[in-house]
């Protein structure tokens, strides 16, 4: 009988420590509860980023709650790749955070589903603020006419070119205002002055960027008067876009402008920090204007220079991309997060605090009280900015299925690279695939 | 016998060059955990030029305040539960399986494995669902509550084989002596699976450790950010990643990984050689 007690005891004991345990969980989440029940409303926002840009971030949110003492802002902060996946479970759990970090290649598909808030009452009763915001800016975030998300940052998407290399090698520097030909020309000599100097061989012109789909493709689509989608969620562009586009490159690769396929293929998965551009084994490579600061970082020793994607002719095929805030539909609060957005855009507190984080702030006023305040690259990167604003239009917003086809594009451009289907073949197969995809 | 040794030594000598290649990835990953940052990608030697432990003091102050100290103890007392958890329900359900007489016993075991063979992503969204009705979500309900709940069908797999090896007679002994169901269990299968506890121990402990998925989901309030999510936030495609502060609170992270599997080493053969040569 008495051992009978004991084993009760025991197993009882180990219940127990299972619920001991399980009680500290709940206290915890009990805890942050008390915290918030003295304010009146608890948000919570998420966005993508590293622990730099987080202090960035959580600066403005400190911000916030000091400017309104009575909403409480709970940062959940998740790295670029994380970040979608967990979004799109939360958006199916309509548990998703009350204001969210949104960006053009995912903004249709949570839109298509109406999982965002049109956020036009917001702006219509003054809650939102959008004065100061070009209209080119102001209609990038809408989808269907509706208003889904509010730009934070502005940017556009330029080539960059190592300086200090062109200099040493005594070639010419691009221009800001190129085009193809240009850009063919100015690779073709860098590549020839590498090989003058005994660098030939695993130095190059530029970057293979013949597998960009976006953005470069589609400036070079939209300099032909057509857009990648159709506003319906087509391909907008045709066998002749394509096949152009691949033989320019497959040229520029045969003369050994641009790496070889495998090497190409390579430097497109490696890190920003390993890949032959900041290694400084090729000239130009096509990046967003923000994140020249981040290759300067890099880069101590050289000097980078920003010019604008090469044009057709006088056509730049220029446009908007960017950062942005939404309010999914879900959230018990879109008040308040209308609220926090308005403060973000618009409060010159939260511009000096977050600056160009995401490219040129949204609003004009602002982009005046921040550029003061920036480091020389930044200037840079503001002028080349705003310098392309006033090329830009909006390109419609990619369809569901966006980044299947952009996969797709990739892979296409990769088995032209290694020779293994003709450019004719590709091109076909391509657009025989990606109607399928888009199809569906 | 000078052949025999040279021969012996050749093999050596391969084995020795393998198993450096293998383990080549993490030395470089240690080795530049005591680079700087800028260095890091730069020297491919497994020699520091400059060693620092600049990258510890930066890592461990961890993100926006929370000190990796904090996330290493969330770790740990997740871990510990899902321990507990796992062995409290696997154990008792595999002895039903072992040895009761139950409705249904072949039916419900052939549920059971089959919940093994379905795939953890088929049931992401469902279960997100559940535990957000339940307002559980942020909390660390979802990824210790299931464990008491004998979700893991391979750790109650193994138990039944184990237990299913334990001489039928002991039970037959203890049951003269007046032992019920629930006596069998704790004085005399209990004792004698201490192999097939430990394995589960281990495994839950390194699965656990090393779980990222879940986590990510079910957490988004940095206070209980486990080790795995505070080590992704050093990577970031879009910005600046922190190479040295994530190689050296990666270090730190094997560090208990290591230390269980050191300690646990010799049973863990034990336990899964007893389960497999009986089973």
């Amino acid at each position: 009988m008495l051992k009978k007690k004991a084993a009760v005891a025991s197993v009882s004991a180990l219940a127990m420590l299972g619920l001991v345990a399980g009680a500290q969980v709940a206290s915890a989440t009990a805890m942050r509860h008390g915290a918030a029940k003295k304010a009146t409303v608890t948000i919570r926002f998420t966005w993508w980023g590293d622990p730099v840009r987080n202090k960035v971030y959580n600066g403005v949110i400190q911000a916030f709650e000091k400017k309104y003492p009575n909403i409480i802002v709970n940062a959940e902060p998740t790295s670029w790749s994380d970040y979608w996946t967990k979004l799109s479970v939360q958006m199916a759990g309509g548990n998703a955070p009350d204001v969210i970090g949104m960006h053009q290649f995912y903004v249709t598909d949570y839109a298509k589903r109406g999982q965002l808030l049109d956020l036009t009452p917001y702006v219509k009763d003054g809650t939102i603020n959008l004065h100061d915001f070009p209209k080119a800016v102001q209609d990038s975030g809408k989808v269907n006419g509706k208003l889904v998300m509010i730009a934070q940052g502005v940017t556009m998407s330029g080539q960059v070119y190592n300086k200090t290399l062109f200099q040493q090698m005594g070639v010419p520097l691009p221009k800001l205002n190129w085009t193809w030909d240009d850009f063919i020309k100015e690779a073709t000599a860098l590549k020839q002055a590498f090989t003058a100097h005994g660098m030939g061989n695993d130095h190059w012109g530029a970057d293979d960027e013949s597998g960009a789909m976006q953005p470069v493709f589609n400036y070079f689509v939209r300099q032909r008067g057509k857009n990648l989608f159709t506003k319906d969620g087509k391909l907008g562009f045709t066998f002749s876009d394509l096949k152009a586009w691949f033989t320019m490159w497959d040229n520029l690769r045969k003369k050994g402008v641009i790496p070889d396929a495998a090497t190409a293929a390579q430097n497109s998965t490696a890190s920003r920090e390993q890949s032959l551009f900041v290694q400084g084994k090729v000239g130009i490579t096509a990046i967003p204007a923000n994140q020249i600061y981040l290759y300067q970082t890099d880069m101590p020793n050289q000097t980078l220079g920003l010019v604008g994607e090469p044009m057709l002719g006088n056509k730049s095929g220029a446009f908007v991309e960017g950062a942005y805030l939404a309010v999914p539909k879900s959230s018990k609060h879109p008040k308040e997060a209308a609220t926090f957005i308005n403060f973000f855009i618009n409060d010159p507190n939260a511009g000096k605090i977050f600056k160009i984080e995401q490219g040129m702030p949204g609003s004009v006023k602002i982009d005046k009280i921040v550029k003061p305040l920036l480091t020389p690259t930044q200037q840079q990167e503001v002028a080349f900015i705003d310098n392309r604003l006033k090329l830009a239009g909006v390109a419609p917003n990619p369809p569901k299925g966006y980044s299947e086809v952009a996969t797709l594009f990739t892979q296409t451009a990769q088995a032209i690279a290694f020779g293994q289907k003709s450019i004719d073949q590709a091109c076909n197969d391509f657009l025989k695939q990606a109607e399928q995809i888009l199809g569906k | 016998m000078l052949q025999r040794n040279s021969v012996r030594l050749a093999k050596h000598a391969v084995l020795v060059v393998l198993g450096f290649v293998m383990l080549y990835p993490l030395l470089w990953m240690v080795s530049s955990s005591f680079n700087e940052d800028t260095e890091i990608f730069r020297n491919v030697s497994l020699f520091p030029n400059a060693p620092t432990l600049q990258n510890y003091v930066h890592g461990w102050a961890g993100l926006s305040g929370v000190t990796f100290g904090r996330f290493f103890l969330n770790s740990f007392f997740i871990v510990a539960l899902c321990v507990v958890g796992n062995l409290i329900a696997c154990s008792m359900a595999g002895y039903a399986f072992a040895r009761l007489d139950f409705a249904l016993r072949r039916v419900w075991f052939a549920v059971m494995m089959v919940t093994l063979m379905l795939p953890f992503h088929v049931t992401v969204i469902p279960q997100y669902i559940v535990f957000n009705h339940l307002e559980l979500v942020n909390t660390y309900w979802p990824l210790v509550l299931p464990k008491f709940l004998g979700v893991e069908g391979f750790f109650i797999f193994l138990m039944v084989q184990f237990m299913r090896n334990i001489p039928r007679e002991l039970d037959e002994a203890a049951l003269a002596d007046g032992c019920g169901p629930v006596r069998i269990y704790w004085y005399l299968i209990l004792p004698l699976s201490v192999p097939a506890i430990i394995t589960t121990t281990i495994f839950t402990f390194i699965w656990t450790w090393n779980d990222y998925f879940s986590q990510l989901l079910y957490i988004s309030n940095l206070h209980l950010y486990t080790v795995a999510l505070a080590l992704r936030q050093f990577v970031d495609t879009m910005g600046q990643t922190s190479w040295g502060a994530l190689f050296a609170m990666s270090t730190l992270s094997l560090v208990p990984l290591f230390a269980v599997f050191l300690f646990f080493q010799r049973y863990l053969i034990e336990g899964i050689v007893a389960g497999g040569l009986k089973g």
